[in-house]
């Protein structure tokens, strides 16, 4: 019969011991609060290993978790740094081309004062694309008074000179294009010649008889004559001297003294032309 | 077998595991959740040792008055069972519902024993965090009832109120 009540409640019975067991507990724990039995503290223990792996395992994930947000923020100000990095380099480099203007400037202002001439300073405000055509665009023109044939120089040495004018800007035949001429003398032995453009950027010395004395690494200058240019302003270096049998002339290579491909600031001569249309 | 060792693992390593997380003012209780879930869909007495097991290991954990939390998981679990013949949570909503309800019953029966154990607490933050904690664990129902769902289709474990059930459905 009470295996037949047992069977018929065993639901009941099980809530009942379960509820029993617990009350027991609670009444044990609220005298002695605080004291773990044994099995509680097997427990315990055994818990606070698994806890242990569980918090250490929570806080990898969320360090990367953490990293990754912060990886995020990281990115973000990665990329104002790079655009302030960029908008800084920018800056630096507008100073650095002003203090390289600036010294430029300062060298043709030397040479200007040195030189006597009357000049203006132009800047270089385009190159001929054509390659058949050697020639640049200065920023003066006519009202700055620059004219047609003036002579242009650097620093450094000849340049060209104006080919054709406007009001605000000028165009430059360059030395090296071949339907440029400038009388020229070597600077060591005077021996003269006509300076023409020639082909691959270089300067030929034309006209030189096959007695002159010329030798690769002479300075060859303007002569003055033709009034264009005036005398001694640097043209180049002889690069190379050829004297071929049978020809009144010998060849002579120039390799111009001014980098026309790093051309900026250039001054246009203006008191020479003045004087020679005198 | 496996699926109930599985369960009962899953719960213990969801209890360490909310221990491992900082202290909020509000938390779910998932034990709660899996004993309410365990008295309407395992069979009563299976429900109710896993209700005794969680129970008391949360008081060990947790540093409760031991016994608190296995007289009230085995009370709520039972309660689950009882109510279980009438009321099936099948649906979020209904989860969530039960849910709420047993999270206030084991609220109430918590501040009844704390109270017959003269173990002293004020009623209104204690009404509070009651009311907080089981909308949290109400609406955190549907997702660990379907974990376990799929736990249990996972491991091709059918329990009893799936299949041919008559009962009314929430």
């Amino acid at each position: 019969m009470l295996l037949r009540f047992t069977k018929k409640n065993k639901v009941n019975l099980t809530f009942l011991s379960l509820l029993i067991v617990s009350i027991l507990q609670m009444s044990m724990d609220a005298k002695k609060r605080g004291k773990l039995s044994m099995l509680d503290e097997l427990l315990l223990d055994s818990a606070s290993i698994a806890q242990r792996g569980i918090t250490s395992s929570y806080q990898a994930f969320r360090d990367v978790w953490f990293g990754y947000i912060y990886l995020i923020g990281l990115r973000e100000e990665n990329r104002l740094l790079m655009d302030e990095t960029s908008e800084l380099r920018s800056r630096i480099n507008t100073l650095k081309e002003a203090g390289q203007e600036n010294q430029r400037l300062r060298d043709l202002l030397s040479f200007k004062e040195t030189s006597g001439y009357g000049t203006t300073t132009a800047r270089v405000i385009g190159v001929s694309p054509l390659s058949s055509f050697k020639t640049i665009v200065i920023d003066k023109g006519l009202i700055d008074s620059v004219g047609n044939g003036m002579a242009v120089v650097s620093n450094e040495g000849v340049i060209g000179k104006i080919l054709s004018s406007s009001a605000n800007t000028s165009k430059v035949l360059l030395i090296t294009d071949r339907n440029s001429d400038v009388d020229a003398v070597i600077q060591r032995s005077r021996d003269s010649g006509i300076a023409e453009g020639g082909d691959s950027g270089l300067v030929q010395l034309k006209y030189l008889s096959k007695n002159a004395d010329a030798v690769v690494g002479d300075i060859v200058v303007t002569s003055g004559i033709g009034g264009v240019f005036k005398k001694g302003c640097i043209i180049g270096a002889v690069s190379r001297v050829d004297k071929k049998a049978g020809l009144m002339f010998q060849y002579v290579e120039i390799e111009p003294a001014v980098n026309f491909s790093k051309l900026e600031e250039v001054l246009v001569i203006t008191d020479s032309h003045e004087e020679n249309g005198r | 077998m496996l699926h109930l060792v599985l369960l009962t693992l899953s719960a213990l390593t969801l209890i360490l595991g909310q221990m491992s997380l900082p202290l909020l003012p509000v938390s779910p209780n998932p034990t709660l959740i899996i004993v309410t879930y365990v008295g309407q869909f395992y069979s009563p007495i299976t429900g109710l040792v896993i209700s005794f097991i969680l129970g008391y290991f949360l008081d060990v954990t947790t540093g409760a008055l031991l016994g608190l939390n296995s007289f009230s998981m085995v009370s709520l679990c039972y309660l689950s069972f009882v109510l279980g013949k009438r009321i099936v949570m099948q649906s979020g909503l209904a989860q969530t519902l039960t849910v709420f309800i047993f999270s206030i019953i084991y609220s109430g029966i918590v501040y009844s024993l704390f109270s017959f154990f003269s173990i002293n607490i004020s009623i209104y933050p204690f009404v509070r965090t009651a009311v907080g904690n089981g909308i949290v664990t109400a609406l955190f129902s549907p997702i660990l009832i379907t974990a376990i769902k799929r736990m249990e289709l996972t491991l091709r474990f059918k329990n009893e109120r799936d299949e041919g059930s008559k009962d009314i459905k929430v």
